[in-house]
């Protein structure tokens, strides 16, 4: 009986991510009105597509044990070279481009300063905030950018398979990928090494360096193509995204907290984070069906936020309380 | 051993280094720079950050990385201001303390007890009262209309004896008494003790918990001093008030040679912090640059002297081994 209850709550806490997505999307396809369509469903993926693509990176970055503040920095300089550059051009492939190689730039930029300046990566990444949004505020003063092709955004409404449209396919896609990537290759595990251990990844034979600036890169390459996309579809890039509504920074930690990554490092992975975005996105969306503003997802998104750190903690305290005790020692006896 | 001299002097007056650095450009520049007027200006324009940083900077001397929640609590700060003004400016005044001291408290209370990642807690706490005050108020201003309305426009416009803004007294008395209680007094010694090691400090008998709580609730407070500045300026209070100040609270306490793993730094490096940011951004204005371009400027100096710090660390911990 007990046996079955450990194995119970294991599998829980190992798919969280999974049943919190469940209960809200039931609880809101059975309250929230409207919610539960094909149209509305299809709405809700393509909202999760610029935070699902972005939160790869971020993930990554947090797997190995380090944060990065200027995500929303990098979609903003990716979404705006994106539109500036289909201007100039008129070619939304070159623009992508651009916005990609840009973003891998300034991650290696922020990788090194974090592995060769030995900067702590919240202030490295903090002070490249600072400037990357500068840049791109002096750039256009402020202004929006805006095109008048919309090819690109009819390609990403277009639903190549039935419900789902191809913005949201695309990051489905990419999200897959990497994270067979992730949990399947050498180099991927390598990064979960270097985030739980740095010494042990380095006696190991791999150079945590290396992996670091590649995280960073990865979180700039990511965060470019997500912004460069999103700026497309819209066909139109704001100097600050992180201005309006919810900033996608307090959407990416929240995402990736509940779906189990942990700023200690180590922890992780890329599609519990991205079912963590869709979580974030359901709830949202089924708000607005209440006709209940962005004041209440700010709201509930720092509830969710605050009860999922709070369980976590709570448990771990327990567990740190009873280790070495009488009765700790007697289970793991049994076991 | 006269290159490690070199080293620990520059690690310990780094940020007045600065300082001087800056003024020396300042004068340089323009003439206008070393007026009384505008150097007052130049305090008068970083007092709340200053009175925000020094209260965060407990936080980081503690170990405790940062505080992310003091938007909000300068959010809730400036509401609790202007809801209270009716019963009178003392009770005002209490009572906005104690919004500050209560959010402080909770904070503490949870990261101290159950060792959650600070960053993530208090940036959970900002959105959750963030979102409570656009929730109740549906994200509008409200405005002083009850009370001494007079009394509550002159906290932020009353200047002692015509010239220094009482903005600039409160930082710099707060600075003071802050400097003295944390490098002479038991708990002061305390807090550097458990920024050090938490462990240590623990086997030694500090209440822990206690310690840390004290650090959230000092923070929480002065972010409560900066809120009622902020709501007595505008006369007016917004959810968005605090926007920004968090990360520029930390760019001070950062460039004051604290670390974010805590036990290093004194509160004076934290007013040297706050004097470099308010210096830079005076003689970029002078120069007549643009504010994007000044924020492109600050960033990468924020960098550069980041990097700097951590290398005379590292070359001072080689020397000594």
């Amino acid at each position: 009986m007990d046996k079955d209850r450990k194995k119970w709550m294991a599998f829980c806490s190992a798919n969280r991510v999974y049943l919190i997505f469940a209960a809200v999307f039931v609880l809101m396809s059975l309250f929230a009105p409207r919610f539960f369509n094909t149209y509305n469903i299809g709405t809700l993926l393509g909202t999760a597509m610029l935070n699902g693509i972005v939160v790869i990176g971020f993930t990554i970055v947090l797997i190995c044990g380090h944060l990065d503040l200027s995500t929303v920095a990098i979609i903003n300089v990716a979404g705006n070279l994106a539109i500036y550059m289909v201007q100039k051009t008129g070619s939304f492939g070159a623009g992508i481009l651009a916005a990609v190689v840009a973003g891998i730039v300034i991650g290696i930029v922020n990788g090194l300063l974090v592995t060769r300046a030995k900067i702590n990566s919240f202030i490295a990444t903090l002070g490249m905030s600072t400037l990357l949004q500068g840049l791109v505020s002096y750039s256009n003063n402020a202004a929006t950018r805006s095109i008048t092709d919309f090819t690109m955004t009819d390609f990403l409404d277009k639903k190549l398979i039935p419900i789902v449209p191809n913005r949201a396919l695309i990051a489905i896609i990419i999200v897959l990928l990497v994270h067979f990537f992730m949990s399947r290759t050498t180099m991927g595990k390598n990064f979960y090494l270097v985030g739980g251990n740095v010494e042990s990844a380095w006696y190991a034979g791999i150079r945590p360096e290396h992996y670091l600036i590649g995280a960073f890169s990865l979180n700039g390459a990511f965060a470019a193509l997500g912004g460069a996309l999103y700026a497309c579809y819209l066909a139109s890039a704001m100097a600050d995204i992180g201005a309006m509504g919810v900033s996608p920074l307090n959407m990416l930690i929240a995402a990736s907290v509940l779906g189990g990554a942990s700023l200690a490092g180590g922890r992780g992975s890329i599609l519990h984070s991205f079912f963590g975005v869709l979580t974030l996105t359901a709830l949202y969306n089924g708000l607005t069906c209440f006709k209940l503003g962005y004041e209440m997802q700010i709201f509930v998104n720092g509830i969710v936020l605050m009860i999922v750190v709070l369980m976590e903690a709570v448990s771990l305290y327990r567990k740190n309380k009873l280790a070495g005790s009488k009765s700790d020692l007697f289970k793991q006896a049994q076991n | 051993m006269k290159k490690a001299n070199i080293l620990e002097f520059v690690s310990r007056f780094g940020t007045y280094m600065i300082v001087i650095i800056l003024v020396g450009l300042g004068c340089v520049i323009s003439d206008k720079f070393l007026s009384t007027t505008n150097l007052i200006n130049i305090l008068d324009a970083v007092s709340y950050l200053g009175i925000l940083a020094s209260g965060m900077a407990l936080v980081t001397y503690c170990g405790q990385s940062v505080d992310l929640s003091t938007p909000s609590t300068i959010a809730v700060a400036s509401f609790v201001s202007i809801l209270t003004l009716r019963f009178g400016m003392i009770p005002m005044i209490l009572c906005t303390l104690l919004s500050g001291a209560l959010i402080g408290l909770f904070n503490g209370l949870i990261v101290g007890k159950f060792r959650i990642n600070t960053v993530v807690w208090t940036l959970a706490v900002s959105f959750v009262f963030a979102g409570l005050i656009r929730v109740i108020f549906g994200s509008a201003n409200i405005y002083v209309t009850t009370g001494n309305t007079r009394a509550f426009e002159q906290i932020s416009r009353y200047r002692i004896s015509g010239r220094i803004p009482l903005g600039v007294v409160v930082m710099v008395a707060l600075m003071i008494g802050l400097h003295i209680f944390v490098s002479r007094s038991r708990i002061g010694r305390q807090l550097k003790l458990v920024g050090c090691s938490e462990l240590v400090a623990r086997y030694s008998g500090i209440n822990v918990l206690r310690i840390i709580t004290l650090s959230f609730v000092g923070s929480g407070m002065a972010a409560a001093i900066t809120g009622l500045f902020i709501a007595s300026l505008s006369k007016s209070a917004c959810y968005n008030y605090g926007t920004g100040y968090e990360f520029r609270a930390i760019t001070a306490v950062v460039l004051s040679g604290m670390v974010l793993d805590g036990g290093r730094g004194s509160i004076a490096g934290v007013l040297g912090g706050v004097l470099a940011i308010g210096l830079l951004n005076n003689i970029m204005t002078l120069l007549g640059l643009n504010s994007f371009l000044q924020d492109v400027v600050t960033g990468i100096v924020f960098i550069v002297i980041v990097w700097f710090t951590n290398y005379t660390k590292t070359k001072l911990e080689a020397l000594n081994g």
